[in-house]
């Protein structure tokens, strides 16, 4: 069935089975191997990607219910190929991964953690990552990672405040 | 390039790179989602191999039917059970020092324990695959795998093809996690490489999460009784112990080495002068069990560290005071202990004294103190451990200085998430006193890297990064004859300086060392007598392994109501002689810890009695989430090692060691005020409540 999805700003329609994963559309159909497959179960959270601006594990969505949607994944992220985004820079500098497998899910699932709460506690951020698996890492650069990207997202209000 | 500030305290040697908190140069493609795992590797006209499986744990293979027959479905009774495999005892090695009974006859306490650890599924991330192409033309094979090295799988696949290993080409593209499990070949990736070789087209092999868990080999899988005789002094006069390890259906190559493993290491960091190991290895209609992240050093610190406590327990005398009574003392090191290790180098007492420093043990006492009296099980948990790395001793590395300057390591251990990108580039850019960007590191292709053995046994930093140290030292060397030769001056009174080789004292008499790189590959411009090029390949060997150690402490806290364990902080001190980069290194401690935690606390691959799996995905199995798990904190002290150039040991097992003895005696503290009911790991919530509401006493 031909089904359109906006993903990272750019309309992509492709002719799919109705049973086609996210997961796969992505991956499979227009090559964004940055979305990885960790589980079969929806446990690991490696395939988080965000849905009209929400994180969803598309692992858990079929392409044609995101028909007419917009996807972001862990390619559309970065504004150039210079520079990235400040929770990409965060994990960067936090020492916040080590294999880089579950890397994309973590980073996708903090962009939608911090929309929701931009001033997250350490203990929401272990909550904000519920659905997401590290093997690596034991997760505290992690979540100095999320921390230090909350920090310097804020700056700009910070700034406008005077403070 | 982000340097985190020294920890307060932390002295600095000088050195530009090495023992500097660097972040990873390799990270932008992971952050980007620009990384190649094999899955993403997928060439036009590939075919995709799926491999079915047997749906019974033991039954005789009639084409696609079976005809299913008893299952050995446990250790226990495998040794007893009228099932019988081709032998149910695949393993036995016994090994006694010193005079054990006359120890044991003349204890002031007997002190007993009985320990079993689970099964444990490595689970790295990235499920195992392979892809395999084959030119005919050149009759070469080529194959990626998600392997901790390049060097195995090609040795093992030249094998099983009957092919020799040159025409044989394994890479490893970026591996997310290993954990020991991605260090055996699987049969599948030989089953992948037939295929491309018979259809003359690409194929690809990529497992599901459910036979990751249920065919990659499994750690642990060790119950083991153990009796220490204490003398009225509170030394431990003897250890004995009996070991009974579930191997499984059959043997890997490194299958027996963990309980060995473990029996060689029961005595731990204490001085025990006599001692006794019986290990029996049994065969059960399971998954093979192999080494996983710490590999029987775990089960080793776990005994020795139990029986401490119940020594301490017995003889009424302070947790770390009866271990600083206990420990070899640093005059007597290099030691053999009476099992047959040979520490190369250790001094254990401060890293106890650190751990009580770190925890602020006193007053973590008082909070106890509070907590009993308010009616909690509340838990302090104390262990030391002392650990074998440095495997098969050797490792290769070579260093080419290009003539623009730039310098390539090509080298034989394999990154499969431990950062050795920026840690091989701190050695090298600091030997030839250049900016870290100036290095690329190659890894992972049988094609560019030097023959060498790979990345497992926490032996990269203690074999590999010397063969790497070794090669730009030799490399310079050749830079500082051109230099002088230059510069009419003695090598001996050349002045390495960053990114220029200068005569000392005379500092405007200097070479840019872009310079000398470009002569070294021009005919016309090196002066006679002096070799061409600049590059070496160092084949590193170390005379014996190295033997790191520390101090973990755990405080938990048990609701009586629920059973629930709280694991509330884990405190690391490790000691692994010099460290290159201690920021990378609490990475690799914390993420060890927090493997140790899912042991002692979730994590259990099972089995019913009829041998069919139970945890087959990871909604069964429980991996540990950031939620649940403990904050950390780390300290590292520094003992080199006598055995290689950097005085380094190896860092990335440690936290899997010392965490579930640090737990386990924690627990146990926990619950000594309600008559320590014996549990057994993982201390699930039903295990818990169980035993604080029915538990009888535990021993002793």
């Amino acid at each position: 069935m031909k089904t359109t999805v906006t993903v990272n700003g750019v309309p992509q329609t492709r002719d799919v089975e109705p049973r086609t994963l996210l997961i796969h559309f992505l991956r499979d159909a227009l090559g964004l191997t940055g979305t990885h497959i960790g589980c079969d179960t929806s446990n690991c959270g490696a395939c988080t990607v965000l849905w009209n601006r929400k994180a969803v594990k598309s692992c858990t969505i079929l392409a044609a219910q995101a028909d007419g949607g917009e996807i972001t994944t862990i390619e559309g992220l970065a504004p150039d190929p210079a520079h990235l985004h400040p929770v990409q820079q965060a994990f960067w500098d936090e020492h916040g991964l080590q294999c880089g497998f579950c890397t994309p899910g973590m980073i996708m699932v903090s962009l939608d953690l911090l929309k929701r709460n931009p001033s997250p506690t350490d203990d929401e951020i272990r909550h904000g990552l519920d659905g997401n698996l590290c093997r690596c890492t034991g997760y505290q650069h992690i979540v100095n990672a999320i921390r230090t990207a909350a920090q310097r997202m804020r700056v700009p209000a910070v700034a406008a405040g005077g403070d | 390039m982000t340097i985190r500030p020294l920890a307060p305290g932390t002295r600095h040697d000088g050195s530009r790179w090495i023992g500097q908190p660097i972040a990873r140069v390799e990270d932008r493609k992971f952050v980007r989602g620009a990384a190649r795992y094999v899955d993403e590797l997928t060439p036009p006209r590939t075919l995709h191999l799926a491999v079915v499986r047997s749906a019974h744990a033991h039954a005789r293979v009639r084409r696609v039917d079976y005809d299913p027959l008893p299952a050995v479905a446990d250790p226990q009774t495998a040794r007893s059970s009228a099932v019988r495999l081709p032998d149910n005892e695949m393993l036995c090695w016994d090994r006694t020092a010193g005079d054990v009974e006359g120890a044991f006859r003349a204890a002031a306490a007997v002190v007993r324990e009985h320990v079993s650890i689970p099964r444990l599924a490595p689970a790295p991330m990235e499920t195992r695959g392979a892809g395999a192409a084959y030119d005919p033309g050149t009759d070469q094979l080529t194959v990626w795998v998600s392997a901790q090295d390049p060097h195995r799988p090609r040795t093992l696949l030249a094998q099983a093809l009957g092919r020799p290993e040159e025409r044989v080409r394994v890479i490893t593209p970026d591996v997310g996690g290993g954990f020991g499990g991605n260090g055996h070949m699987p049969s599948e990736v030989i089953l992948t490489a037939l295929l491309a070789m018979r259809y003359v087209r690409p194929v690809k092999w990529i497992e599901d999460r459910t036979a990751n868990l249920q065919t990659g080999y499994h750690g642990r899988g060790l119950a083991v009784d153990v009796e220490a005789a204490f003398a009225a002094d509170r030394r431990l006069l003897a250890m004995r112990a009996s070991f009974l390890a579930d191997l499984g259906a059959y043997l890997y190559p490194p299958t027996p080495l963990m309980p060995i493993t473990t029996a060689m290491l029961m005595t731990g960091t204490h001085h025990v002068p006599a001692a006794e190991a019986r290990v029996v290895g049994v065969a059960t209609n399971r998954s093979p069990t192999g080494p996983y992240r710490g590999a029987g050093r775990p089960e080793a610190a776990l005994i020795a560290e139990r029986v401490m406590d119940g020594g301490a327990r017995a003889l009424a005398i302070d947790p770390i005071e009866i271990r600083k009574r206990n420990v070899i003392p640093p005059d007597r090191i290099p030691f053999t202990t009476a099992l047959g290790m040979r520490f190369d180098s250790g001094d254990y007492t401060p890293t106890l004294e650190r751990l009580v420093s770190l925890m602020d043990l006193p007053r973590r006492r008082e909070a106890q103190a509070r907590a009993r009296a308010a009616g909690r099980l509340s838990g302090i948990g104390i262990a030391l451990y002392v650990e074998h790395a440095g495997a098969r001793l050797w490792e290769s590395a070579a260093v080419r200085v290009e003539p623009d300057g730039r310098v390539v390591v090509r080298r034989g251990s394999n990154s499969h998430g431990q950062g050795h990108h920026t840690v091989f580039a701190q050695v090298v850019a600091e030997v030839l006193r250049l900016d870290l960007t100036a290095v690329t590191i190659e890894q992972g292709d049988s094609a560019v890297v030097p023959r060498g053995v790979g990345t497992f046994g926490s032996r990269s930093m203690s074999t590999g990064a010397p063969a790497a140290f070794l090669a730009a030292l030799r490399v310079k060397e050749k830079m500082s004859r051109i230099a002088a030769r230059l510069l009419e001056a003695s090598e001996d009174d050349l002045a390495w300086q960053d990114d220029r080789i200068a005569v000392r004292g005379a500092p405007d008499r200097g070479v840019p060392f872009a310079q000398v790189a470009s002569i070294a590959y021009d005919a016309a411009r090196l002066p006679a007598g002096l070799e061409m090029g600049l590059e070496t390949t160092e084949y590193f060997r170390m005379t014996d392994p190295v033997f790191p150690f520390g101090a973990y402490g755990a405080i938990v806290d048990i609701d009586p109501e629920t059973g629930v364990l709280k694991v509330e902080e884990i405190f690391a001190v490790d000691n692994a002689g010099r460290i290159l980069n201690p920021w990378l290194a609490e990475g690799q401690v914390f993420g060890g810890i927090v493997q140790g935690f899912g042991e002692a606390v979730c994590e259990e691959f099972r089995y019913d009695e009829f041998g069919q799996p139970r945890t087959n995905t990871l909604a069964d199995y429980a991996m540990p989430r950031a939620a649940e798990v403990p904050l950390l904190h780390g300290a590292f002290l520094e003992t080199p090692s006598p055995n290689n150039p950097l005085g380094t040991k190896g860092i990335g097992e440690a936290g899997a060691i010392g965490t579930p003895a640090a737990i386990a005696n924690a627990v146990a503290d926990a619950l000594h005020p309600i008559g320590n009911p014996h549990v057994q790991m993982p201390y699930t919530p039903e295990k818990l409540w169980r035993a604080i509401h029915f538990g009888k006493p535990g021993r002793p």
